[in-house]
């Protein structure tokens, strides 16, 4: 309310101004023009006129006014949703990037519990392949890329650590070419993948399991393969929220969603990724 | 059972049932500082232990939640009454723990100490003395387990001593009868202790329509709706069964099968 009889008394004192401004600037000009031709009648008559003449120019002025105010206010907050939404995708990014299964975590600490009984040397191992799949995890924590070759690194270790809980059940193979290593993918685009198939392949398996990661490119992807039997009479197969996250965030990397597809062709599950060489 | 032994002293017989090796491990190194156990069995997974358990009859149980197969709360729906004394052990599941808790059985969450382990073999020495671990506690801790289940993709069933796991695609029908139900299906007919609210809530609702009060049908198994009297109709399966359909039934029925 004060800012409205603020604002109006602000605008009827400048109008004032104006109009002072602007009944001289006239007065004076038609006084040059005519010169002292009649002086007193025209400027009577001509008096309502130019008043209504200073009232539609400081209407136009005000009016330029708010337009150049509201073009500015507009472009910053175009520019603060912006940014906005950039945080907002980081964040979603952030939030979707490989979730370390907790399963995971407390069955490691525990079959470490039980080897450092058994056998400690082979608890000193996973505990340092532990620490070590560990801090990959958390040294990235805002990188959205990471080089291939440490994302293989990085599957191997998974690889390695689940081979000592679940010993002959799993077998694993990794084929990726060392020339493919320098090439950026989006940081443990890969794990959920891998814990998918430990999940649903080794897991849910009383024999032995061989799962294989494979590296290939296209003209314009590189394709990671990943293929692991899959019993299909234990469970019924779905997309899970791991592969949903890692279909997403390829979404929401890379604009396109057709970058992962899932199938299982004569019992084998595989689940392959096109990552785009830009 | 309770064996005597060389220096007549009675041992509590005892199955690990973790498909994990070094899970399995662990418990033997810890109960190894007990004389009055001995492991007589293990198993690797959920199937071959709930046969084991109940052909050995052991006086107590170590259980894994996670494993192939069968889970440790699907085996428990399996297991010969009496039950024996269960000790589940998991890695993370925060709702079974809450289940474990409520129904007052001892559970480890691992990775657990020597000192964790040796409270639940206290626990279960001093249950023995009582009254140990009855069918009601049991059935208890099966319910509120169940709960946590979100949807079935096959049904674990006994007969006798045999043990099948019913694939959704194999169940035909399912009827009630009082507290059991009973599962019609490719492999045979089985009984199972559960109620048929349970079956229609768990199993997916676009092949399993409540057609009755007591009837539960997979629409792949229909084969002719009958108009039957006045109000109802009465379907007729594929192996030629008929099945009461009531009105609200048949509504459902026809909606599943798109004939509204």
């Amino acid at each position: 309310m004060g800012n409205l009889v603020h604002l109006i008394v602000a605008h009827f004192l400048s109008a004032m101004f104006i109009m002072a401004v602007w009944l001289s600037v006239a007065g004076l000009i038609t006084g040059i023009l005519f010169g002292a031709i009649k002086l007193e009648e025209p400027f009577t008559m001509l008096t309502p006129v130019r008043i209504m003449l200073g009232i539609i120019y400081y209407l136009i002025i005000a009016l330029v006014y708010y337009l150049m105010v509201y073009n500015q206010n507009f472009k910053e907050r175009v520019e603060n949703e912006a940014k906005t939404e950039a945080k907002y995708r980081e964040a979603e990014l952030n939030t979707l990037k490989a979730q370390i299964n907790p399963h995971f975590i407390f069955n490691s600490l525990n079959s470490i519990s039980a080897l450092t009984i058994s056998d400690p040397e082979t608890a000193q191992e996973m505990i340092v392949k532990l620490s070590e799949f560990f801090r990959m995890t958390l040294k990235k924590d805002n990188a959205q890329f990471a080089k291939l070759s440490e994302e293989i690194r990085f599957s191997r270790l998974y690889f390695e650590i689940e081979k000592i809980r679940f010993k002959d059940k799993l077998e694993y193979i990794i084929e990726c070419d060392e020339k493919y290593g320098a090439f950026l993918i989006p940081h443990l685009i890969i794990q959920p993948l891998l814990e998918n198939a430990i999940k649903h392949g080794v897991q849910e398996s009383i024999t032995t399991v061989c799962v294989k990661l494979e590296c290939t490119t296209t003209n314009d992807h590189l394709v990671l393969k990943l293929t692991n039997a899959f019993d299909s009479e234990s469970e019924a197969s779905g997309e899970g929220i791991g592969l949903k996250n890692v279909r997403d965030r390829l979404r929401l990397i890379y604009n396109r969603s057709d970058l992962m597809e899932v199938e299982i062709i004569d019992n084998q599950y595989v689940a392959v990724l096109k990552i785009p060489l830009s | 059972m309770i064996w005597p032994t060389a220096f007549g002293m009675k041992k509590y017989t005892v199955i690990i049932v973790d498909d994990e090796t070094p899970a399995r491990d662990i418990v033997k190194s810890f109960l190894s500082a007990h004389d009055q156990f001995e492991v007589i069995n293990e198993a690797d997974n959920g199937f071959d232990g709930c046969v084991r358990i109940n052909k050995n009859k052991p006086d107590l149980v170590f259980l894994d939640v996670q494993m192939p197969k069968l889970t440790g709360i699907e085996m428990l729906d399996l297991l010969e009454k009496p039950v024996p004394f269960i000790i589940f052990s998991t890695a993370y599941d925060q709702f079974a723990v809450q289940a474990f808790e409520k129904n007052a059985l001892d559970y480890l969450l691992k990775p657990y100490n020597k000192e964790r382990f040796n409270t639940a073999i206290k626990k279960f020495l001093s249950v023995q003395k009582d009254t140990g671990f009855t069918d009601v506690q049991s059935d208890d801790l099966l319910k509120g387990l169940q709960k946590i289940e979100e949807k079935l993709n096959r049904i674990p069933v006994r007969s006798g001593s045999k043990i099948h796991i019913l694939k959704l695609n194999e169940i035909h029908y399912i009827e009630a009868q009082d507290d059991y139900i009973k599962i019609y299906s490719q492999k045979g007919n089985f009984l199972k202790q559960q109620t048929m609210k349970f079956m229609e809530e768990h199993l997916p609702a676009e092949t399993f329509v409540r057609i009755h009060r007591s009837y539960i049908l997979n629409i792949n198994f229909l084969n002719q709706l009958e108009v039957y009297e006045r109000q109802g109709y009465t379907a007729i399966t594929t192996e030629n069964q008929k099945l009461p359909v009531s009105r609200q039934g048949a509504v459902k029925l026809k909606k599943a099968i798109q004939m509204e």
